[in-house]
């Protein structure tokens, strides 16, 4: 990405983030036998799909002009900062992270890349906040990133769970 | 680190993220002279950091009228506890380790990229469980500085391409 995004794209790259997750998560669960992990992935997918909604309908109100968006940005800082993030090797939206099952065959791999993805979810939400200047458009934002560290709380449970097992089985 | 987790711990944990980011940023400057100079610049910055916390730490801790985080629900908690859990962010590692086998600069800026993201998911949390509006307003200015340095270590990258 050369130039630098608008606040259309940028909740565009938002609803995108929320569709690979919505993937990863639902085809996580159809890969392990474990009914209950199986049922926390869907779950986890299930939250994402209402993100996807949430990023559609706040990006048609941007569109229709009922939601403020902030329009000084002279240093275009916030435009490069989220440009610089969807961009980074780090962090990549463009790639399907359902591809990363192929390698990951062990639980505790897909728990630490649905973690690590949480948090690049939120990194770029964080951004993503400083373009709405409406205080409810800021708060809907917060309520997803909120969300999304549940997530992580979530899934960290699992993983903590898994190692132990793993431990007392050796 | 140990469950359960205070607030004490949650500070504690806060600058001890920092010191070990700027020893990982100076010892990676050395390593990688052609980047050091950034890599300095990041240090002191996250040396101003850790001296924030520190100050926060003392401030929040020594009024007992009110109490210095809000979190009813446990959520924020179990949220920083998770994101202390050695698997997803281990600080009692020294950061130098993470240096050993890194050959370019490259690498290097793509870990920092990689340490400053988790400690912005760190302190995202942080700011939601303090509960006077001077403290979020500090971890929130932290967050901002984080933020760049992504954006900062993001550019270099560019421009080594």
């Amino acid at each position: 990405m050369s130039i630098s995004l608008n606040a259309i794209e940028v909740f565009e790259i938002a609803e995108r983030i929320e569709r690979n997750s919505v993937n990863f998560y639902s085809k996580a669960a159809e890969a392990f036998s474990d009914e209950s992990l199986s049922e926390v992935l869907l779950n986890l997918a299930e939250f994402e799909k209402e993100h996807v909604k949430s990023y559609a309908n706040m990006r048609k109100q941007i569109s229709d002009k009922e939601l403020d968006i902030v329009t000084f940005d002279p240093e275009n800082e916030i435009a490069l900062y989220l440009q610089k993030i969807a961009d980074s090797q780090v962090f990549n939206p463009q790639k399907d992270p359902a591809e990363q099952l192929k390698d990951k065959a062990m639980i505790k791999d897909i728990l630490n890349y649905a973690i690590d993805s949480e948090k690049n979810s939120i990194i770029f939400y964080l951004g993503l906040k400083k373009y709405i200047s409406a205080p409810a458009g800021k708060n809907k934002v917060d309520e997803i990133i909120n969300e999304e560290m549940n997530h992580i709380t979530e899934l960290n449970l699992r993983l903590s769970a898994f190692k132990y097992i793993e431990r007392i089985s050796s | 680190m140990g469950m359960p987790f205070n607030a004490d711990e949650v500070f504690e944990m806060a600058e001890q993220i920092e010191r070990n980011g700027a020893k990982f940023y100076r010892a990676a400057a050395e390593k990688f002279p052609s980047v050091g100079e950034l890599l300095l610049e990041l240090a002191a910055m996250e040396d101003n950091h850790e001296k924030t916390f520190i100050a926060m730490h003392a401030e929040l801790s020594g009024t007992e009228a009110e109490p210095i985080v809000f979190d009813p629900d446990d959520q924020a908690k179990l949220y920083l506890q998770a994101m202390a859990d050695e698997h997803i962010f281990n600080i009692k590692s020294d950061p130098i380790n993470k240096l050993a086998n890194l050959e370019t600069p490259d690498e290097v800026l793509k870990i920092a990229m990689g340490l400053e993201r988790d400690s912005i998911a760190f302190y995202t949390g942080l700011e939601e469980s303090v509960s006077r509006k001077a403290g979020k307003e500090k971890i929130k200015a932290i967050i901002k500085e984080e933020i760049n340095h992504i954006a900062i270590l993001s550019q270099k990258m560019e421009a080594l391409k």
